[in-house]
């Protein structure tokens, strides 16, 4: 009866009931649509990192705290038994979907024609694997990030970032619209830049010396600390992430990277891991260091959120903003709740008094009028339900994009309402919630007024 | 009657009231006063009397000569400053907040001068309401409300909501719903004073009925003399203090 009660009395005040029911409705229509974007970048942003980086990371141990220093010293001496010895346990085989190595390496790159020369830092990886790892989706949002410029066949393409491009003078040459190759330079009189063709020359198949790409020189220092040159044709310039990044990047396939460091070595930086299901990191990265370890490989196996906390950091910003915006929501609620509450309990202090004098606890009364706001709270977070599924709907459709500070390629947004239960049922239980806290000082105000006085109140 | 009350300043005190097997609730040295900003102003004086059990007693006096808040006292919705009121053997001023509460669901059954229905229950459902608490089934819930419903005659009004009954079948739903609860006093507060003249009588007959009927015991506080008529027994009260009692017959 008492939600009979409860039914009654909020169409006896029909619109009264409906504004608090769309002031929930509203605010919870927010706190949805912004849930959604949070999740949202939960898994875009994890999805587009592992496309890029894998799931798992593993690298020789100290490499992380000290590698920048001394490549050398913290370099995976030989890779394909990492590989190896992963593969050889058949519940890792079974969850891994790509296991591929790569080199991290910076030097100089020089642009003969343009007598140009930049530092740059470079990233060797396996093409084929790399593009591989591109296609990851199993979170089954659609994000595609299209397969790398660089083929297994091809082991002298490279792609650059667009400010590597623009300093090296590389933008006419690929015919590209979003940069401009530098003014033409006034060289010192006595000055040449960096020229270190006379290195290559005789290195250099006479095939190469026809192509038609764009060629960059790359100076690093091999393993040994002595100088090494390889030459690679440039196939594209794409963006990349941070801006520094975007003006050195160079990435080249796997093996040219490795021989310009490590000559005939199976040395890599890093052996990457992505696997199929994404919810398995923990305890996958767990096996894999326990494996290695068994092997007597002393390797640091890490997430990829351990590597590079960035995903953390802007899912915690978003996070925090998403808790700001919901607690301010929350108060939003508390205060029409109130209202509206106050002004039932005013009007039916008469009831109060006679329902008490009739023999009901205050309690009784008191669990009454929470059980009406329970409603209003019930009604505007189903309001909210139908608005958030709706309106997400609509503007998924219109397809808006971003792009996170972690990613070079914009995400479409695609706010994740509908099918996100655990937002959804957040959502409702912190409505109902909400709006029962917020009837309780009323409620209890209205049951502490005596009798005798309640019954004056006609 | 109306020459026998005026005859005032006549055995005052206990001498008429029943012995105490015979009484339901006994109010001794009851003083209420009430304090409205520094003002205190008291509303009953050292008040003791009996009153009789199964039979219809009528408090009478003046406007503002303390009825309600005696009535308040003996429904055990307010307290007394000094003195006891007892009820069937319990010292009620020493009950709890809840405990009061289940005395009053218990023994206390109310009719108030402007009906106090609950508007959005029709008139069965504000008598089962009350019957919430008492632990039976709907079903004899039910039952129950039709009953008293019926006994008061609104055997075809049940459906309808207090707004769309007039004054006097809401009465009649308020005495229903009193009755129900099946309680050992029912107090009414000038039931009438919102009614018309006929309606006033209806609804006096009425509750005499059902007061032969159930031997329920009665406690009907009114201004209005005419409203005293059959049996029972009288309590006058004036500024605070009864001046006269005496048994109706
Ligand atoms: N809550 C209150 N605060 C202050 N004074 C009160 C209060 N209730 C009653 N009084 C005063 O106490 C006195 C007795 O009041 P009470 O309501 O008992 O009178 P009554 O006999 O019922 O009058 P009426 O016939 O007009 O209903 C009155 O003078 C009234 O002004
Ligand atoms: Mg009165």
């Amino acid at each position: 009866m008492i939600w009979q009660i409860a039914t009654r009395n909020l169409f006896r005040n029909a619109r009264r009931s409906l504004m608090t029911v769309f002031a929930i409705g509203i605010s919870g229509l927010a706190i949805l649509l912004f849930g959604g974007f949070v999740t949202s970048i939960w898994f875009g942003l994890q999805t587009s990192i592992v496309q890029e980086q894998g799931h798992i990371q593993i690298f020789k141990r100290g490499y992380q705290d000290y590698g920048a220093a001394d490549p050398n010293a913290y370099t995976i001496d030989h890779y394909p038994t990492v590989i190896d010895t992963i593969l050889s346990v058949p519940e890792l085989r079974s969850k891994v979907a790509v296991i591929t190595p790569q080199v991290m390496l910076g030097g100089i790159a020089g642009n003969q024609r343009e007598d140009n020369s930049k530092t740059f830092i470079g990233k060797g990886v396996v093409p084929s694997d790399y593009s591989r790892m591109r296609r990851w989706d199993s979170w089954n949002l659609g994000i595609r990030q299209g397969d790398l410029p660089l083929r297994d066949d091809d082991p002298e393409g490279a792609i650059v970032g667009i400010g590597m491009a623009r300093m090296l003078g590389l933008c006419d040459e690929l015919r590209m619209t979003e940069c401009k190759d530098p003014p033409a330079r006034v060289l010192p009189p006595s000055g040449k830049g960096a020229d270190f063709s006379d290195l290559i020359a005789a290195d250099l198949p006479a095939s190469q010396n026809r192509d038609t790409r764009p060629r960059l020189d790359l100076l690093a220092a091999g393993s040994g600390g002595a100088p090494n040159i390889v030459s690679v044709f440039v196939n594209a310039a794409q963006t990349q992430a941070t801006r520094a990044v975007d003006n050195a990047m160079i990435m080249l396939p796997f093996e040219q990277a490795r021989k310009l460091l490590y000559g005939d070595a199976q040395r890599a930086t890093v052996v990457l891991v992505q696997l199929r299901e994404p919810n398995e990191n923990q305890a996958v990265k767990a096996l894999i260091a326990q494996t290695l370890a068994a092997k007597g490989l002393d390797m640091e196996v890490l997430t990829f959120n351990e590597v590079d906390p960035t995903f953390n950091r802007v899912f915690a910003m978003f996070s925090f903003i998403f808790a700001v915006v919901s607690l301010v929501l929350a108060v939003v609620i508390v205060f029409t709740i109130i209202n509206t509450v106050t002004m039932n309990v005013m009007e039916r202090i008469n009831e109060v008094g006679t329902v008490r004098a009739l023999g009901f606890h205050r309690a009784a009364v008191f669990r009454q009028f929470l059980a009406e706001s329970f409603l209003l709270g019930l009604f505007g977070a189903t309001l909210a339900l139908v608005l958030g599924v709706v309106v997400s709907k609509l503007l998924n459709s219109v397809g808006i994009q971003w792009t996170p500070p972690s990613n070079a390629a914009p995400l479409t947004i695609e706010l994740m309402v509908a099918d996100n239960l655990l937002l959804l049922g957040g959502t409702v239980g912190f409505l109902a919630l909400v709006t029962v806290v917020a009837s309780i000082l009323p409620a209890s105000k209205a049951v502490r007024i005596p009798i005798v006085q309640a019954l004056h109140h006609a | 009657m109306r020459e026998r009350i005026s005859r005032t300043g006549q055995d005052v005190g206990l001498a008429e009231t029943p012995n105490p097997e015979e009484c339901i609730a006994e109010f001794s040295g009851v003083s209420k006063s009430y304090t409205t900003g520094r003002v205190q102003f008291q509303a009953l004086r050292n008040i003791s009397c009996r009153i009789p059990k199964g039979q219809t007693s009528y408090i009478f006096g003046p406007s503002g000569s303390g009825k309600t808040t005696f009535l308040n006292l003996l429904g055990v919705i307010d307290r007394a400053d000094n003195g006891s009121v007892t009820i069937l053997g319990t010292r009620v001023g020493d009950l709890s907040d809840s405990a009061a509460a289940d005395f009053r669901l218990r023994h206390i059954g109310y009719i108030f001068q402007n009906f106090n229905l609950i508007p959005v229950l029709n008139a069965l459902e504000n008598v089962e309401y009350i019957l919430l608490r008492r632990g039976l089934s709907p079903r004899d819930r039910r039952e129950r409300a039709e009953k008293y419903l019926h006994a008061v005659g609104l055997k075809d009004f049940l459906q309808r909501r207090p707004g769309e009954l007039s004054g006097g079948q809401r009465q009649r739903v308020a005495i229903a719903r009193a009755l129900a609860g099946e309680p050992s006093i029912i107090v009414a507060d000038e039931p009438t004073a919102n009614l018309d003249s006929r309606t006033t009588g209806e609804i006096v007959d009425l509750m005499q009925r059902m007061q032969d009927e159930m031997k329920t015991t009665f406690v009907l506080c009114t201004h209005d003399i005419d409203l005293i008529n059959g049996s029972g027994s009288l309590l006058r009260i004036v500024d605070g203090q009864i001046d006269h009692t005496e048994r109706l017959s």
